[in-house]
């Protein structure tokens, strides 16, 4: 044999161990650095506290190793109470908020209901508005006193002879506690049902009637189940959401002495100025096993079957999507979505806009209006930080919008697609952060980028760290928007670009993504318009360079005391988001215009 | 006669050399006991400076960073007024920390050698992270000021700490809803059951903790369970109360912050809201500043707590954020409404300390708020 023929074996050898390496190399390389990602960004920062709470003292002075936080937790009586009430405040409004969301992405992605474009912006504009100044503004319409819309009611309800010079709503009880969760919670149901909606292909529905099914038996045994895995994730992150939710409950519940978890959170850990972290991670210890539990539900329910394409509605074929006509009952829609919007949004939104345009807070009066005018605004205006500042908060949106669905898209991918053996842990690590509380996820972080071993890396207080920051808390949404939307992509599509000897990359990037899309753009809306309003971030990580819209509001509620300066920055806030919302939705509708039918 | 002439002039000549001689003594003695203060400092390793000493070192310096605890909003004009007393500090910066987070976050940054800064905000909520980690350089404030080397006043020097500001409870009422007859003038005005269901009292103890010590703890802890027996509205934070008062939802706010409410009349001077300072009225301090062990401008920084601390530094105070300024200081709006009112406030650090228990305790004893481990 020549030297020549001995060299091409060699030659062809070494292609073909590269081509291995790219081609089923490449797959595990992009597993591996996933999981490093989301390793670093979500599980340094847990381990951090969760390393804490076995510990007495503050992470900053740690004392002894010690179970106390724990036995303390689950001796306790009361957090059993607490964890009920928790439970039943997240049922109540996870049902509502499905409802809501299911009924509104239906309506404005399935039917010819009118002025949809504008339905879609109007529900995701409340994301914008602070949670301190929503809930202020649900208090100043229904408290039982001279909430506006009581005092309406009364004077409605006294040409029937109702003469009590209080009420009839009294938000400060339990019932008023669950209908401001359950009238304020549908934005986020929405966003992860919509794009479902919008991938869901008519053929299956059309093959199901030809066969005879009634629409009824069409929704039920067709439509839903498809929409399964959609409806699983919105229902997971509804729910445990609402465990963790603690603004409303302390303000609403405690004059009816309604405990739930997050609000026994605050008053063991959180109350004093020698804040008890371990005790406030040991306390939230049953939601992290609730979370546990839920990403176990979504892999067996939803993943495995995922896997065998049964929930897949875009494959190789064209699909169709036609728009069910409602009829007259178009305007009874319309109806409908407005008085959800009013009860939600509208209303608070007015009694904030009202209160942005006053010194101080009164009551809407004919006495009232001769105070009005536009001093808050003025003063932001002159407010020397302002444009550094609305500069800072687009670009935080921007890098946290981009690079959370970044990762989101690529965990989704090995959640959904691949089979690699970690990938439920994958799924329940990025969903813990979900059910902490917000204020020891944020120190976790602090004790990890603040690291003297990180120290000369140079990321204190800049944009880049506030992104990374952020994107703990963001990546539970964003890869449940995924995960809906990957489930409904047929894997004949992924195959066909391996076939033609794409690399797996190159499938991801060039197949799978613009097929996904419309979640893609779905939960970057979401998560920079979280960004915009975000305060724990910027305030914990950020510096006098990198001050935020939100840092400025914060400063102005907290250390000025302006709730009318505070409420005429949050409409600015609301401003930015429903412009952002708009060029989404408009991108949306041109780029994939071809699903719309007639 | 020219004996005479000559003993007035001898005579003259010893009482001079006397009076020389005095004043020199005076002078080296002046010397003598500024360099035993500064040993007796070093003994306690504490770091004593003379005036002198500060301005050269100042003047040497040129700059200062500073993390002042007052609003933000208020620093441009601190910072003004303090140049134009010291010209030659030409170049000021500054931080802003709020909240336990953000402090945790300073102390780490600051220990990890991250962050550069020359005078401290302490947080005393915790103040062993700042001592177990030497991040305080330990001057001789109460020396200093008692040699006048410093001009504070001395109640507001704890240990090697300023205290530059301090929080008033007061009670804010709705002139909506309470007529002129009928305002509060007392703490126990609160327990009035004609403000059933329509006194504001914050989640937090702390705002009637204040009331420790000029009251017992047995004392503040039966106020406060007579207080809940009057089925007050429960709130959390100044901010959100202040729309609840001026809409007239709220009659009293009892242990309202008097710069909080204060900031509302400054704004609207004809909002419906007035304020009653109770006897005896709550206060704490706050705003505990100290130079950092690291600061690279130390005596700029010594020259800067001065400042905060003196009458014009806390008039700037209040201009901005009325109420907010030390009471001690004349001038001040908490020192013209304290005026002759029994003041309750904490003169050291340990009665600090219990002074926050007392709050814990009221919210678990008193108003029987869950709480984990109590």
């Amino acid at each position: 044999m020549s030297e020549a023929s001995i060299r091409v074996p060699i030659t062809a050898s070494v292609i073909q161990f590269f081509h291995r390496l790219f081609t089923r190399g490449a797959t595990r390389l992009i597993y591996c650095a996933v999981m490093i990602v989301v390793l670093w960004i979500v599980g340094l920062p847990l381990s951090a506290i969760f390393i804490a709470s076995f510990y007495s003292g503050s992470p900053l002075d740690p004392g002894p190793f010690t179970l106390a936080n724990y036995v303390l937790t689950y001796t306790y009586g009361p957090t059993y109470q607490a964890l009920i009430n928790s439970l039943l405040y997240a049922t109540t409004g996870t049902i509502s908020g499905l409802v809501i969301g299911l009924g509104f992405a239906w309506l404005i992605e399935r039917t010819d209901m009118p002025f949809r474009g504008l339905a879609w912006v109007l529900i995701v504009v409340p994301i914008a508005i602070p949670s301190f100044l929503l809930s202020l503004g649900y208090i100043l319409l229904l408290n039982p006193t001279n909430g506006v819309l009581n005092v309406i009611l009364r004077w409605c309800l006294g040409f029937f002879g109702y003469t009590a010079d209080s009420g009839p709503i009294n938000i400060y009880s339990l019932g008023g506690m669950l209908y401001v969760n359950a009238i304020s919670g549908g934005t986020s149901s929405f966003l992860l049902l919509v794009s479902a909606f919008r991938l869901m292909d008519q053929q299956i529905e059309d093959a199901a009637m030809v066969c005879g099914a009634t629409k009824w038996t069409t929704l039920r045994k067709v439509t839903l189940p498809v929409l399964l895995p959609a409806i699983t994730v919105a229902t997971i992150y509804k729910f445990s959401g609402d465990l963790n939710d603690m603004d409303v409950p302390l303000l609403l519940g405690l004059q009816s002495q309604v405990y739930v978890l997050p609000t026994l959170i605050f008053f063991s850990a959180f109350y004093s100025d020698t804040v008890e972290w371990g005790l406030a991670t040991a306390l939230s210890s049953p939601f992290i096993l609730i979370a546990f539990g839920l990403s176990y539900i979504f892999y067996c329910v939803v993943v495995k079957n995922a896997q065998q394409q049964k929930y897949a509605t875009v494959g190789g074929k064209t699909t169709q999507s036609r728009r069910v006509r409602l009829g007259k009952w178009r305007y009874a829609a319309l109806g409908i979505f407005l008085v959800y919007f009013l009860l939600s949004t509208g209303l608070p939104f007015v009694i904030l806009l009202w209160a942005s345009l006053l010194p101080s807070y009164r009551v809407p009066s004919w006495e009232a209006l001769s105070l009005v005018s536009l001093t808050n605004y003025l003063e932001l205006l002159q407010w020397p930080n302002l444009v550094p500042a609305v500069w800072n908060t687009l670009l935080l949106g921007f890098y946290t919008g981009t690079s959370v669905m970044a990762v989101a898209f690529f965990t989704s991918w090995i959640i959904i697609r691949s089979q690699f053996r970690g990938r439920f842990f994958l799924d329940a690590l990025t969903f813990l952060p979900h059910v902490l509380p917000g204020s020891v996820v944020a120190l976790g972080l602090v004790f990890t980028y603040l690291h003297p071993a990180l120290a000369p890396a140079g990321l204190y207080g800049t944009l880049f760290i506030m992104a990374l920051g952020m994107m703990v808390g963001y990546l539970p949404f964003a890869i449940r928007v995924m995960n809906g939307s990957l489930t409904q992509i047929h894997k004949e599509l992924e195959e066909a670009g391996t076939v033609n000897g794409a690399r797996p990359i190159t499938v991801m990037v060039r197949v799978t993504l613009p097929l996904v899309l419309p979640a893609f753009l779905t939960g970057f809306v979401w998560v920079a318009a979280h960004a915009f309003r975000s305060l724990t971030m910027p305030l914990m990580l950020g510096s006098a360079d990198t001050e935020t819209l939100s840092v400025i509001l914060f400063n102005l509620w907290e250390r000025d005391g302006d709730f009318s300066g505070a409420a005429a920055l949050g409409m600015g806030l609301i401003l930015i988001t429903a412009g952002l919302t708009i060029l989404a939705r408009k991108f949306i509708q041109r780029a994939f215009g071809s699903w719309e039918r007639k | 006669m020219k004996t005479k002439r000559l003993r007035s002039t001898i005579l003259l000549f010893i009482c001079a050399c006397l009076l020389l001689s005095t004043v020199r003594a005076q002078v080296f003695a002046q010397s003598f006991d500024l360099q035993a203060l500064k040993q007796e400092a070093a003994k306690r390793k504490q770091i004593f400076l003379t005036r002198a000493e500060i301005l050269a070192g100042a003047k040497k310096e040129g700059k200062l960073k500073v993390v002042p605890g007052f609003t933000k909003e208020g620093i441009p004009d601190m910072v003004a007024a303090f140049k134009k007393k010291y010209p030659f500090i030409k170049n000021i910066s500054w931080d802003v920390v709020t909240g336990s987070v953000a402090t945790q976050r300073e102390v780490m940054a600051l220990a990890a050698g991250s962050k550069q800064t020359d005078v401290l905000n302490v947080s005393t909520a915790v103040l062993d992270s700042y001592v177990d980690r030497h991040l305080m350089k330990a001057y001789d404030f109460q020396g200093m000021v008692q040699a006048g080397e410093l001009k504070i006043p001395l109640k507001m020097v704890q240990g090697v700490m300023v205290w530059t500001g301090n929080s008033i409870s007061i009670i804010a009422y709705s002139t909506l809803v309470v007529p002129p007859e009928k305002a509060p003038k007392n703490w126990n005005d609160c327990l009035d059951p004609q403000w059933k269901g329509k006194v504001a009292v914050d989640t937090r103890g702390r705002y009637l903790a204040r009331v420790y010590p000029a009251w017992t703890a047995e004392q503040l802890l039966d106020f406060a369970k007579k207080l809940k027996n009057n089925d007050p509205k429960w709130v959390r934070g100044q901010t959100s109360t202040m729309p609840r008062l001026t809409s007239g939802e709220l009659a009293l706010f009892c242990g309202a912050n008097l710069h909080s409410t204060n900031r509302v009349l400054v704004k609207d001077p004809s909002a419906p809201i007035k304020i009653v300072v109770p006897d005896p009225v709550g206060m704490t301090t706050g705003d505990h500043a100290a130079i950092y062990t690291k600061a690279e401008n130390p005596h700029a920084g010594l020259l800067w707590i001065e400042f905060t601390a003196s009458k014009e530094g806390q008039e700037v105070r209040d201009s901005f954020n009325p109420g907010d300024g030390s009471y001690l200081v004349e001038g001040t709006l908490a020192n013209k409404l304290v005026g002759t009112t029994k003041v309750s406030v904490c003169a050291d650090l340990e009665c600090l300390s219990k002074q926050r228990e007392v709050g814990e305790r009221i919210i678990v004893e008193a108003w029987k708020f869950p709480k984990a481990g109590r």
